[in-house]
């Protein structure tokens, strides 16, 4: 059979409609535009008296005022620009050497109408220093909601090192529907465009205009600015524009340093309009640190509200929880049932909190404001056994207060990120849990993570503030005590004249740890977990052969996880000449935190934690100890340390102990904590040394 | 406006239920409830038996739900299928599966070429969740399409639970771009539903549909299907029904015994089916190879003959090569000042590498044709087709002839030559023979030495597509492993008080040194940092004293990594006047080859070699106590010899590691397991120095 190929297919994507009163998303791709729609039992019915079957219609979208979604180009620019522009930046690379970009003008402009709607312009001009930069900084892109946004690209040109100009060509903005991530779902769609002729030296400049036409609340405007980039900054600008009298409330923050000072906005009145502008100059590039602090917790910040209280915040977000954490006939019934073997209270929660973990799945379904912040009816979720972090606290909530317990959904940020600034108000959280009231006292559970015992919770959720919503309060996660987060490993050595051993391994956890462990031990199979203690005796000592092995409670919430093995392991001793050196085995720590001899920012864990390993060695005949390492204790910021080793009766005994009760070192303390961890990692290393024919 | 056609494609999917359709207010607030009807003035829902209108003033947008359900199936006791409902009737116990996640009761795939010369092919899938780790994989499903040439839906998808039906609705389900950060390769869509209602015990039932609008002699079609994942199957069947006078080909790898093949005729089509059941799950080991090079499959394409698939892509090709002159003026200024065939070649290689940027999308998810090469020139962008495609553009305008192949990833089924069809390929490669070598170019990232392939494009098949080899298929090997791994060579010092300077000297080859090639677009403050941290991997003391990378930014050079350290504390200290140390970088591991044996191959995408090389310089005052005899060991396809030798105040030690192969059988695997202990143990052997 004679095969043929076709011409290049291109991507094909569905025209955006025309501005119009009506929009039609059809189930087979595309959209279209009509003046006005009836829908009739199974039938939609446009203007002219076709009919379409319903199922063919996926949306209905009432575009009225709507503007186009499309892209603008400005007059090709003029090459005498591109030279000044190439002029600036070869002036700029040249005091920041070494780096792979530069950015001379990076901006935000938001304006707020008076109508409530918003329009904000994003500006970029940068110079591509190495060729990898080509990557990242080659598209422009920018999502907006259908029905609500728009994104105009305005501006996108590439200046040439050889006074070539690349002006944006209209016909290559796309507007695509970017498939997210396998848990969630959502409905946005993003406008973009790929940048021409990229090359080391080019010079790019653009600008992107979203426009928020129908926000679904006048008064929730929120705009936010980090000054800071990863490539050096010229200059970086935030203009916020409000009608006039229009009191807005900022909050500047990480404005130290050589930007002390310079947190004040430059205010000023015009047309009826007042703008608020904050200007920052040659800010050098965030340079990357093994844990360091999240990008907000560093770059000059500036956030900006509407009103001052959170009060409306409260109001928006109880009235919206407030419906959908009350639990139905069904659902109440169903809790209580749950609950009722349960001695006490306590043990009833602990009930609610496993099965809000374990039998609703994670699944982030986004597909408007009330749905994205408010989350889903939790008696709705509760039959669809999914939901996101909102739907599960919404409905453990709902649960508890089937039983009588008090309940409130919170909204925070991760530890993973920057510390929520709350002076002033905005609705930018990223994660919700719950926060509850049992016998007086308050404490927070997270019905995401699903493997973390009653009450514990995971480790990002630790000492971030919160808002907990219910009760119109901001409180904060406490951190657990490092005993609190505790791992507790033994091992029980007996040593053979041939150098071999025989080893007893046990461990037991408390805390978030534990849960992170259930979680991964869970996940395998029965043959695969063999495999995984086969590997880790493995790495004890080469060829070494397991003979038992145990992972209790991995699937089952209610009780403790621990684990244990033993093993032969051959050739243990690693003999030198008449000396053998014994390892103690998973006492090695490692700290990639402290490889900088200096740092520029702080360091961020997510937990504390205490580890202890405590080892207890028989000697065979005719082995006798010629070394012990010496015995030690450390302090660090917020740490400590402690090892030794006796001799006695037929062996010796080693102990080791670490504790962290802090989650962050600022970069002040870090020659202390780089001093205290280099030398644990040191002590770890030691080996016993041993002696044929006795000491 | 465009009229409407999809009446007549629904009629063939599924009557909706009645669903819980959405109406989103301007105002953020989100109805839930089925829509009575939707009028100029405004929207009427229904929800728990009472109409509400709402005015189409505060409206933003209704959605109009769709329910994947089946029509009158509202419980396990109305199923029509009477193979589901008797597995409803008796679902699986976990015990029947005691090391499973969930099973896969029926996987069935059916693809069914028309009169027409247009495919459709949809997949049954009923599976049955034992345990809770499994339920998110088991529930959570995502289907590819290519745009323009396929079009992805679902037939039905729904969840039982004893009795209970809960059926997919639109609410979890996303068709989206899987590439949309390439806006000019953007092409590669999908669909993924996630099904309600799912936990331990839950039975999913769900099919989806891939339709093609295009002849399929016009596209590379071919279909495949695996009959073995991490989860059992009892029941597995591929069935391929085509008009007789579209002869196809078949490949079947692996099918296990007992798998049944049947051919039937039907009149005007013939129908195969290959059917395999009872077949049990894999296990995670380590260093596996990909899924699709250990699965049994079957893969179909439209019968055809190499020259034929090579001619079809040199036909969509030949009219792209007509002369440009911007293409041209690019090849003679890169060339120039180059004598040499291979100069030019090498430089024309280095600057597509480098100065186009890479997109990294393969052929089969864009497209097998490349764009003209004054487009992707003028873009200065392309894919692992269109950035070659450009190569053997300008190199022809260079006066010199290359020619084009395509290449399959190594991560994909194994070639198959009795498969004629160009959509085993993924990637193109650039044919060349200069200094009476053939070389092999693939420019895709600037951070490969001209004459390096990527690993994944190494020991795989393919198919000359242009030039006088056109039609010919070859295998291209994998890179010698002397042009894989790294040299080391150290210079070290032991000091009295156990501390320990020293200085090393790095040279990587292949994927090695593209790794380290990388950091020429690192700021300088990160590479830095890396080489801070690669000094404090070796001992938490350890201080970098100075780095330097020769060659970074040339390619033509290969590299030189020069790094020095101070360590203080180093060596051990004991009681007697002893310390002990082992040499930084020898360290060896047998972790991965715990287990005592294993069902299938260790897997490496390419050989690997690691050669050391070193001086300690010992305190002045000690003298050598103990140092580990020589050791030569061998394995299955790998080597290491490793030995120290003492010299007046010093200790040398060498050592010479190597892979050759990329893969060890389980049958070789015990003597594998040995040879990497041994290497271990030798590895974790110390030195002994005593004073006096």
């Amino acid at each position: 059979m004679r095969r043929s190929l076709p011409a290049v297919l291109a991507a094909v994507l569905a025209a955006p409609p025309q501005a119009g009163a009506v929009v039609l998303k059809l189930r087979a791709g595309g959209e279209e535009n009509v003046p006005s729609v009836k829908v009739e039992a199974g039938s939609v019915v446009l203007p002219d008296g076709k009919t379409l079957p319903r199922e063919a219609v996926e949306e209905i979208r009432y575009a009225e005022g709507a503007p186009a979604q499309t892209a603008l180009t400005s007059a090709p620019a003029a090459s005498i620009e591109g030279a000044a522009l190439l002029r600036r930046a070869a002036a700029f690379a040249k005091k920041n050497p070494g780096v792979d970009g530069i950015i001379l003008a990076e901006g935000d402009d938001v304006t707020l109408r008076k109508d409530g709607t918003e329009v904000e312009r994003q500006t970029f001009t940068g110079q591509i220093l190495k060729e990898g930069l080509k990557g990242s900084w080659g598209r422009v892109a920018s999502s907006f909601e259908d029905g609500r946004s728009r994104v105009r690209i305005l501006k996108a040109t590439v200046y040439e090192p050889d006074g070539r100009v690349f002006p944006l060509d209209p016909s290559k903005v796309q507007v695509t529907r970017p498939q997210a991530e396998s848990l969630f779902f959502q409905d946005y769609r993003e406008t973009t465009c790929q940048l021409p002729q990229l090359q080391v030296g080019s010079v790019i400049d653009w600008e992107v205009e979203v426009e928020t036409y129908n926000p679904f609340r006048k008064d929730f405007f929120f705009p936010e600015w980090g000054f800071q980039d990863f490539a050096p900054v010229q200059d970086s600008t935030f203009r916020i524009t409000v009608p006039e009298g229009t009191k807005l409330y900022t909050s500047a923050t990480h404005f130290t340093g050589p930007w002390k000072g310079k947190d004040k906005a430059d205010v000023s009145t015009k047309d009826g309009r007042t703008t608020y502008a904050w200007k920052l100059g040659d800010l050098p590039p965030i340079v990357r640190e093994p844990d360091m602090v999240p990008y907000g917790d560093i770059s000059p910040t500036v956030k900006a509200s509407l009103f001052g209280s959170w009060d409306r915040i409260y109001d928006w977000l109880s009235k919206m929880y407030e419906t959908r954490s009350t639990p139905g006939p069904e659902l109440t019934r169903f809790t209580k049932e749950l609950v009722k073997d349960q001695p006490t209270t306590e043990a009833k929660v602990a009930a609610i909190y496993h099965y809000v973990q374990k039998r609703v799945r994670y699944i982030a379904v986004k597909l408007g404001v009330a749905s994205g912040w408010g989350g889903y009816d939790a008696n709705l979720t509760w039959k669809r056994r999914y939901g996101c972090c909102i739907d599960k606290s919404l409905l453990l909530s709902a649960m508890l207060r089937a039983i009588g317990v008090k309940a409130s959904p919170v909204l925070l940020d991760t530890n993973y990120s920057a510390a929520h600034d709350f002076k002033v108000p905005d609705i930018g959280f990223e994660h919700a849990i719950t926060h509850i009231t049992l016998d007086g006292k308050g404490m927070f559970l997270d019905s995401v993570g699903e493997d973390f015992r009653f009450p514990q919770l995971p480790t990002m959720d630790y000492g971030v503030k919160t808002l907990v919503v219910f009760d119109r309060k901001e409180e904060t996660v406490p951190m657990p005590k490092p005993a609190e987060n505790l791992s507790d490993y033994r091992y029980d050595l007996a040593l053979s004249t041939d150098g071999a051993a025989t080893a007893r391994f046990s461990a037991s956890y408390n805390g978030t740890h534990e849960g992170e462990l259930r979680g991964y031990y869970k996940s395998l199979k029965d043959s695969e977990l063999k495999k995984n203690f086969e590997d880790q005796v493995e790495g004890v000592s080469p060829s070494a052969r397991l003979t038992s092995y145990r992972a209790e409670n991995a699937q089952d919430l209610s009780k403790p996880f621990d684990l244990g093995w033993s093993c032969v392991l051959p050739d243990y001793l690693v003999s030198a000449g008449d000396l053998y050196l014994l390892k103690l085995p998973g006492l090695e720590q490692e700290f990639p935190e402290t490889s900088l001899a200096k740092r520029r920012y702080g360091i961020e864990h997510h937990e504390s934690f205490e580890k202890r390993w405590r080892y207890d060695v028989t000697l065979p005949p005719g082995v006798g100890v010629a070394s012990l390492p010496k015995a030690e204790t450390l302090e660090g910021p917020g740490e400590t340390f402690k090892m030794g080793c006796r001799a006695g009766g037929k062996g010796l005994t080693c102990e080791a102990d670490i504790t962290r009760a802090r989650r962050v070192v600022d970069v002040g303390e870090y020659s202390a904590h780089k001093a205290f961890l280099d030398k644990v990692a040191r002590l770890t290393k030691e080996r016993v040394f041993l002696k044929k024919g006795g000491a | 406006m465009r009229t409407f056609v999809l009446a007549a494609a629904l009629a063939v999917l599924a009557a909706p239920r009645a669903s819980a359709d959405l109406v989103f207010l301007n105002g953020g607030e989100e109805l839930s409830g089925s829509v009575v009807s939707v009028s100029s003035a405004d929207v009427v829902l229904q929800a728990d038996g009472k109409e509400t209108s709402t005015p189409l003033s505060k409206v933003l947008k209704v959605k109009l739900v769709r329910v994947y359900g089946l029509p009158g199936e509202t419980d396990a006791g109305r199923v029509a299928d009477p193979d589901l409902k008797a597995l409803l009737a008796a679902p699986p116990k976990p015990s029947d599966f005691p090391d499973d996640g969930y099973v896969t009761l029926r996987d069935e795939k059916d693809c069914a070429v028309g009169e027409d010369r247009r495919a459709v092919c949809t997949r049954r899938v009923v599976r049955a969740v034992l345990r809770e780790r499994a339920k998110e994989k088991a529930a959570n499903v995502r289907t590819y399409y290519l745009d323009g040439v396929e079009k992805a839906g679902i037939d039905w998808a729904r969840a039982f639970n004893g009795n209970k039906v809960s059926d997919l609705d639109d609410t979890s389900v996303e068709q989206g771009s899987e590439y949309s950060r390439y806006p000019d390769y953007d092409r590669l869509k999908s669909v993924k539903f996630a099904m309600p209602d799912v936990a331990t015990g839950t039975v999913i039932d769900y099919r989806t549909r891939l339709e093609s609008p295009v002849d399929v002699a016009t596209e590379p079609f071919m279909a495949s299907m695996s009959f073995r994942s991490f989860e059992p199957v009892v029941l597995a069947r591929f069935t391929l029904t085509t008009p007789k006078d579209v002869p196809f080909a078949v490949f079947a790898h692996g099918l296990p015994k007992g798998a049944e093949v049947k051919v039937e005729d039907l009149g005007a089509s013939v129908r195969r089916t290959w059917e395999v059941r009872d077949v049990p799950s894999f296990k995670e080991e380590d260093q596996m190879p990909p899924l699709s090079r250990i699965a049994p499959y079957v893969e179909v394409a439209p019968a055809s003959t190499w020259p034929e698939a090579a001619r079809a892509a040199s036909d969509a090709i030949a009219p792209l090569l007509a002369p440009d002159a911007a293409v041209a003026a690019q090849a003679a200024a890169v060339v120039k000042g180059k004598k040499t065939p291979a100069a030019k070649a090498e430089a024309l290689y280095d600057w597509v590498a480098a100065k186009v940027k890479y997109e990294s999308v393969t052929m089969g998810s864009y497209s097998f044709v490349p764009k003209a090469p004054g487009t992707i020139l003028a873009a200065k962008a392309g894919d692992a087709l269109d950035k070659p495609f450009l190569l053997f553009a300008l190199l022809r305008a260079a006066g010199l002839k290359p020619q084009l192949a395509y290449l399959k990833d190594k991560g994909d089924y194994p070639f198959e030559q009795t498969l004629p069809s160009l959509g085993q390929f993924s990637a193109a490669a650039v044919l060349l023979d200069v200094g009476g070598k053939r070389r092999v170019l693939v420019p895709l990232e600037d951070n490969h030495r001209w004459l390096d392939v990527p690993e994944w494009l190494q020991g795989v098949g393919g198919l000359v597509v242009t030039g006088p080899e056109a039609g010919k298929t070859f295998v291209q090997p994998l890179t010698a492993a002397a042009r894989e791994g790294e040299s080391d060579r150290l210079s070290l010092s032991l000091s009295a008080d156990g501390s320990l300077t020293g200085s090393a000297t790095l040279l990587p080859q292949g994927a090695d040194q593209a790794s380290w090639r990388a950091l020429k677009d690192w700021k300088r403050q990160d590479v830095d940092h890396e080489f801070e941290q690669l000094v404090h991997e070796i001992h938490p003391q350890a201080r970098l004293v100075k780095y330097s990378v020769d060659g970074l930014e040339d390619p033509t050079r290969d590299l030189r990594v020069h790094v020095s350290f101070a360590i203080k504390d180093y060596a051990l200290t004991a009681s007697g006047g002893y310390m002990a140390f082992r040499l930084p970088w020898v360290e060896a591991s047998a972790e991965g080859v715990g287990a005592p044996s294993r069902e299938q191959p260790l897997f490496w995408w390419k050989r690997a070699r690691e050669d050391k090389d070193m001086t300690v310089r010992l305190p002045r005052g000690w003298r050598l106590y103990y140092a580990p005899p020589p050791a030569v060991l061998s394995g299955p396809g790998s080597t290491y010899h490793a030995s120290y030798e003492p010299r007046a105040g010093t200790l040398r030690y060498s050592s010479r590691s190597r892979r050759e192969d990329d893969t060890v059988l389980p049958g070789d695997y015990a003597r594998y397991k040995e040879f990497r202990e041994a290497v271990a143990r030798y590895a974790q052997r110390w030195i002994v120095v005593k004073k006096g």
